[in-house]
């Protein structure tokens, strides 16, 4: 407690009668808005950033000629065999739709749980989320072989009346993260109109001024606007809880609806959600820890955010580990030989070293988050994102191929490995995901400057007064400007 | 907006005093009169206590999980470090506090396992899908794993009952830290342990079925009849002149949405469990579903179906309903009964295929009840029924809903 106390970004104190500031540093509402939003408007663009979207961009391009290529030759480019008939494609498609959930969940559920840091860090989730469900949505509408007829997939009508079939999950797949989608895309503009306005106003080159203008769509931030915003966005919150549950487990769906051991079972779609969080925050905190730095964020996004990052990354790693725990045993309770060898297979047999990474990655390091030392020192926390990064790709990895390469005829058994075009593909989606997170760095407000302020103890009528939770709550008492120390 | 008068302590009665009593010795007297009238009962059907084990299971099994929900919400305030609740925690630590009693009450199921668990009866050892697991469903392992269970949850209870107890003589906050601290460690050992139990519990009834989710499942459903006890609790004792003014509108609104969140959420894991099965259709898996649908017993299941989920979801979606005593409680008890009902649908198939009723089911009810009504109130006689000297209390009191 002795060094935190002295340290002015340091709000991670555990002390009952005083919540920690959520807000560091001498700042004020103008002092927020100059900082957040002359990233956009007055600094020069570093170097390093132009260093960086060139090579985002060009492994963007990667992305687009393997498609092509893949759209040419067909997906015989990819290393799939009989029977491991879905790769990397599904894979990735999972991977991607989960790291989104972060931005609802914290959006979403932890406004209406009254968690006020959310307000930090919601924007940068939130766009996240965006674009990691755009690099999701590309897998599967590639993978469908007769590219096309790709529409087939929504049910438009047509002469023929030839419909998609309902009962299958994947057609439920294309609703759910459409809906998501949709939903994730409102919540960040509404919630980002007040401070496109700030923009606009403060622009001071004229194409600035427009497009701005136009985006702020007439904002002047009258009490009738902000009346009609705060409805719209306690709506848009209740109708975004349910997609944050909905989205993963209808993706689990199309797994668990299979008759394949390892695929069926009923606890996937909670277990794919608490997963998807997990992958979630750990990408969000893979963001946010550089750009805090290089931005000078770090009293808007401060420790305590990501210690409470943190404990959420703890406790639904923890989950997933009890989901995979619960698996097991049920694999072997059922008495149902299919089912106990593909555990054990999965454990065991020859993709052992993925389950292991997968295992490593999930499960055991994230228990190191239980250390409060780990929790708030940054340089670890980063590595254990990227662990988590990596273990929830594996973990569909494992989960979709484990399941197929040895399937009920030993005769048939395989081996899959992905080629070439499907390395380059998967990181070509990183290019793509990045260089959007580079344009929003760039170009919109990374902290949602409206929301934070009302957080700021000046933001309190009796400001210097504790305040009532519920409300609120992140107040330094005016008597002690050191900002939540003991 | 302007802040009205903070409420304090001194604004009403924080003890049972004399109520506390009373409602012993009737709710024992309940729980007494229930317990023999249900033996007589069970003893006239004949069965050598079969139908009794059954009934008695639904009922255990129900007041066991609102226990366990209690459990569940006390580590969930300490590590959100949630504040709004604290000013009627201690009515959430008496009702954990009293899984002890339901260990007791635990005993006859440990007993009767012979009568209600398939893989318990003589006849079972034949099959060869018990075979398999006979060493995990087996009497002595069942009774070995229910005390570790029992062991684990009072030991999870009474840190939390000890430490809040001690905090109110001398305010200290290490007890808040502790508990803090303790909190993480707790849920991960509720999450094995009782997921585990629910399987033991209600799963293992049917000895061939099996579902990865059934834990989750159990516990869910707890979780919402918890929250809707909570609210006749306090509801009941604001009636007797207790916790007024400090107990406010704005507590009961997040009552009504933590009963609307988790009726959803028990819903949305009876679908994934249904679901699943219902799609790939293997018999293994289904027999479960089938049992439950035909034969009388799928009306009752349709009764779960609107009774505990959309009805109430329906009902109490609106800022109103919530905010509404009168409709609250309505729908707190409604959920109580929803829930139970659940239960009965979960568990009475296995004994008979076609539906059945008995007297003897709502005399347990009362029996178990009355028992476990009276250990509630015996543990908070001669306490205070708010923590006094949490550090959060007065943001507690302060607690208006944004």
């Amino acid at each position: 407690m002795s060094p935190a106390a002295h340290d002015p970004l340091n709000n991670t104190v555990d002390d009952p009668t005083r919540p920690n500031a959520l807000i560091l540093g001498d700042n004020d509402f103008t002092s927020l808005t100059v900082k957040v939003s002359d990233i956009v408007l007055e600094r020069k663009t570093p170097r390093a950033w132009y260093v960086a979207f060139t090579v985002t961009a060009g492994l963007t391009g990667v992305l687009f000629l393997m498609i092509g290529y893949l759209f040419i030759k067909g997906v015989g480019v990819w290393g799939l065999n009989n029977p491991v008939s879905w790769g990397w494609a599904i894979v990735n498609f999972v991977f991607w739709v989960g790291i989104g959930h972060a931005g609802t969940l914290i959006s979403a559920i932890l406004f209406l749980l009254r968690q006020k840091w959310r307000t930090s860090i919601n924007r940068f989730a939130e766009a996240m989320t965006i674009f990691a469900v755009i690099c999701a949505g590309i897998f599967p509408a590639i993978h469908v072989g007769r590219i096309w007829v790709v529409y087939w997939l929504f049910p438009l009508p047509n002469y023929q009346a030839m419909w998609p079939n309902f009962r299958s999950p994947l057609l439920w797949d294309v609703f759910a993260v459409g809906t998501y989608a949709t939903v994730s895309l409102l919540f960040w503009y509404t919630g980002m109109v007040p401070d496109l306005a700030t923009l606009r106003d403060r622009a001071r080159g004229r194409m600035q001024q427009i497009i701005y203008g136009i985006l702020a769509v007439g904002w002047r931030g009258s009490h009738r606007h902000w009346h009609r915003y705060e409805k719209a966005y306690l709506i848009l919150a209740g109708l975004a809880t349910p997609l944050v549950l909905s989205v993963h487990s209808v993706v689990s769906f199309d797994f668990a609806t299979a008759q394949i051991p390892g695929w069926h079972t009923t606890i996937f779609p909670p277990y794919f959600v608490a997963g998807a969080v997990f992958s979630g925050f750990a990408m969000v905190g893979t963001l946010l820890i550089p750009a805090r730095q290089w931005f000078g964020l770090k009293e808007f996004i401060t420790l305590h955010h990501l210690e409470n990052m943190n404990k959420i990354i703890l406790a639904t790693g923890s989950m997933v580990g009890f989901a995979y725990a619960t698996e097991f045993f049920i694999a072997w309770y059922s008495g149902n030989p299919n089912e106990s060898f593909a555990f054990v297979n999965r454990a065991f047999g020859p993709y052992s070293w993925a389950y292991w990474i997968m295992v490593s990655c999930n499960v055991i390091t994230p228990q190191l988050f239980w250390i409060k030392k780990v929790r708030t020192t940054v340089p670890v926390m980063w590595a254990m994102y990227i662990f988590v990064n990596i273990g929830m790709w594996f973990e569909r990895f494992v989960i979709t191929v484990t399941s197929l390469h040895r399937d009920f005829l030993p005769s048939s058994w395989g081996y899959y490995d992905p080629t070439v075009v499907d390395i380059l593909t998967f990181v070509g989606s990183f290019g793509l995901f990045f260089t959007l997170v580079l344009l929003f760095i760039r170009f919109l407000p990374m902290v949602a400057m409206a929301e934070v302020k009302t957080v700021m103890p000046i933001a309190d009528a009796h400001s210097g007064e504790r305040r009532a939770v519920g409300d609120y709550h992140g107040d330094i008492p005016a008597a002690s400007p050191e900002g939540g120390g003991a | 907006m302007a802040h009205h008068h903070v409420p304090s302590l001194e604004d009403t009665k924080t003890t049972l005093d004399g109520l506390g009593g009373k409602v012993f010795a009737v709710s024992a007297a309940v729980g007494v009169i229930g317990l023999v009238v249900s033996i007589g009962l069970g003893l006239a059907e004949g069965d050598d206590l079969r139908h009794f084990g059954y009934s008695y299971l639904v009922n255990f099994a129900f007041f066991l999980a609102i226990a366990l929900g209690a459990l569940f919400f006390l580590p969930i305030q300490y590590v959100t470090k949630a504040s709004w609740i604290i000013v009627v925690r201690r009515l959430v630590e008496v009702m954990a506090a009293s899984l002890p009693v339901l260990a007791l009450l635990a005993v006859p199921v440990v007993v009767l396992a012979g009568r209600i668990y398939g893989w318990a009866a003589p006849e079972a050892g034949s099959d060869p899908l018990l075979a398999h697991k006979v060493a995990f469903l087996s009497p002595r392992w069942f009774t070995i794993r229910w005390a570790i269970y029992f062991g684990l949850w009072t030991w999870l209870s009474f840190t939390f009952w000890r430490r809040s107890l001690a905090q109110d003589a001398t305010g200290d906050l290490r007890h808040t830290h502790k508990l803090e601290n303790f909190s993480g460690f707790a849920l991960l050992v509720y999450a094995l342990s009782v997921s585990l139990a629910g399987m033991d519990l209600l799963m293992s009834v049917d000895y061939i079925w099996f579902s990865t989710i059934f834990g989750v499942y159990f516990w869910a459903g707890g979780l919402v009849s918890f929250f809707a006890v909570l609210t006749l609790v306090t509801m009941g004792l604001q009636k007797t002149g207790r916790l007024t003014h400090i107990v406010s509108p704005e507590h009961f609104h997040d009552y009504g949405k933590l009963m609307f969140a988790f009726t959803f959420f028990w819903a949305y894991i009876a679908f994934s469990q249904y679901m699943l099965y219902w799609y790939a259709n293997i018999p293994e898996e289904t027999g479960w579903y089938l049992l439950r649908s035909g034969q009388g017993w799928g009306k009752v299941g349709m009764v779960v179906l609107f009774a505990a989920f959309l009805l109430p979801f329906a009902g109490l979606i609106s800022r109103y309903a919530k905010r509404n005593r009168k409709m609250l409680a309505f729908w707190a008890a409604w959920i109580v009964v929803a829930q139970w009902i659940n239960l009965y649908w979960v568990v009475m198939p296995e004994y008979s295929h076609d539906f059945v009723f008995s007297p003897m089911d709502v005399t347990l009810f009362f029996g178990i009840g009355g028992t476990w009504l009276a250990a509630i109130t015996r543990l908070a006689m001669g306490r205070s029924l708010v923590p006094m000297k949490d550090p959060r209390l007065d943001d507690s009191l302060r607690f208006e809903n944004a």
